[in-house]
């Protein structure tokens, strides 16, 4: 299995898997930052004073982690970054399913909205599989700065 | 005094050990160096902010919070317009004479409400010319459910906002179903419903936001005389009133 999982090749799909993914996350957020900040206050977690500031910069954390991801530079940094982000954005899906909320889960800003369910968290589950397996192994094949990591 | 700062450097040392140690090699025993972590987020936070300055949809830094304004009683009773029934004299017909039976149940099912009673006007005829362009609110207006029924009572349009799936579980009877998930899949009910007529958003209860998104959305595509039932579906089921 660790053979499988440490494979240059599945490694490499991961890493463009979750760059690709997490670019276009990002770039609706950055564009229209204001649907971001409705899709965070729809989760009734944060104070409103941090809510502008939380959607101002999260999807920059996306967009360059997941750059440099594809890219292959600082792969196990980024790769723990992004497994983090998810395991937020999780449990604030699972907070918000307990609390009955009906809200859009804002993931890919509001483009391809998608309401909070099961079906979200195990999406976010597999995702953070794939983080943490890039976190734990790295992905120099075809890594434009292997050597950084 | 120097035993004193002997003991605050040594712990001081004991910090950055196990900080040199954490950040060098030993998180999670993944070899992931906690610093280049930090310098990332960083880097990625500032552009962020700096972005959002020369950014034309750019948001303030800190957010005001932002409340929906609620409806006076004036305010809904002034709003209504002939026009906004849909021209539907039968439904409107239907629904008056459902108002007594409704109250009745209402009245059982929470005493409160007989209180709260409203005396439902019977539509004007219809005089003014629909061409008339009306400016509307300057945003969506939250109704509670003394107005809803008020506005229900005549014929004014209900937006379901929630999916479908819980739109056939049951909703306000004679509402529409504009998921705002699949809006542009929906989109479509609204060439039946004038942009000067005035429409109801609701969805699950008080906790439910999805009214006021759809709301706000109509809003920027135009339907200006926009009310959002804050109670929703679950305050109106409540009441006894008129669902399906």
């Amino acid at each position: 299995m660790t053979k499988i999982i440490s494979n240059k090749y599945f490694l490499l799909l991961l890493r463009v898997l979750l760059g690709f993914i997490f670019i276009i996350a990002a770039t609706e957020k950055i564009a229209v930052p204001e649907n971001f900040s409705v899709s965070i206050a729809n989760y009734k977690l944060l104070p409103s004073e941090f809510i502008n500031i939380t959607a101002i910069i999260i999807p920059w954390i996306e967009l360059i982690s997941a750059l440099l991801l594809l890219l292959g530079i600082l792969v196990k940094e980024n790769s723990a970054i992004i497994t983090f982000l998810l395991i937020v954005f999780t449990i604030a899906i699972i907070i918000s399913l307990f609390r009955g909320l009906n809200i859009d889960c804002g993931c890919f800003g509001t483009t391809y909205g998608e309401q909070i369910g099961i079906l979200k968290i195990s999406e976010n589950i597999i995702l953070i599989i794939f983080g943490f397996i890039l976190a734990r192994w790295g992905s120099p094949f075809l890594a434009l700065a292997p050597d950084i990591n | 005094m120097c035993d004193t700062e002997g003991a605050l450097y040594s712990f001081l040392d004991y910090l950055i050990k196990i900080y040199i140690r954490s950040n060098d090699y030993v998180f999670l025993r993944m070899n992931i160096n906690l610093t280049k972590c930090v310098l990332i987020i960083l880097i990625s936070s500032i552009l962020g902010i700096l972005y959002n300055f020369v950014n034309s949809r750019g948001i303030p830094l800190i957010s005001k919070q932002k409340e929906t304004k609620w409806a006076s009683d004036s305010i809904v009773s002034s709003s209504l317009k002939p026009m906004d029934t849909l021209n539907n004299n039968v439904k409107v017909k239907h629904l008056l004479e459902e108002k007594s039976l409704l109250n009745k149940k209402a009245t059982t099912l929470n005493p409160k409400l007989k209180s709260e009673s409203v005396n439902h006007k019977q539509p004007k005829p219809q005089t003014t010319n629909n061409t008339n362009e009306d400016e509307g609110f300057s945003e969506p207006i939250g109704i509670n459910l003394e107005q809803a029924y008020k506005l229900y009572t005549m014929g004014i349009v209900f937006i379901d906002a929630r999916d479908e799936s819980e739109y056939k579980a049951g909703h306000i009877k004679n509402s529409i179903n504009l998921s705002i998930y699949d809006f542009d899949k929906y989109k479509n009910v609204l060439y039946r419903i004038s942009k000067t007529q005035t429409i109801v958003c609701y969805c699950g209860g008080i906790d439910c936001d999805l009214s006021t998104q759809l709301a706000n959305k109509l809003f920027s595509l135009g339907y200006r005389n926009n009310y959002i039932f804050i109670g929703g579906w679950e305050q109106w089921k409540t009441a006894g009133y008129a669902v399906e």
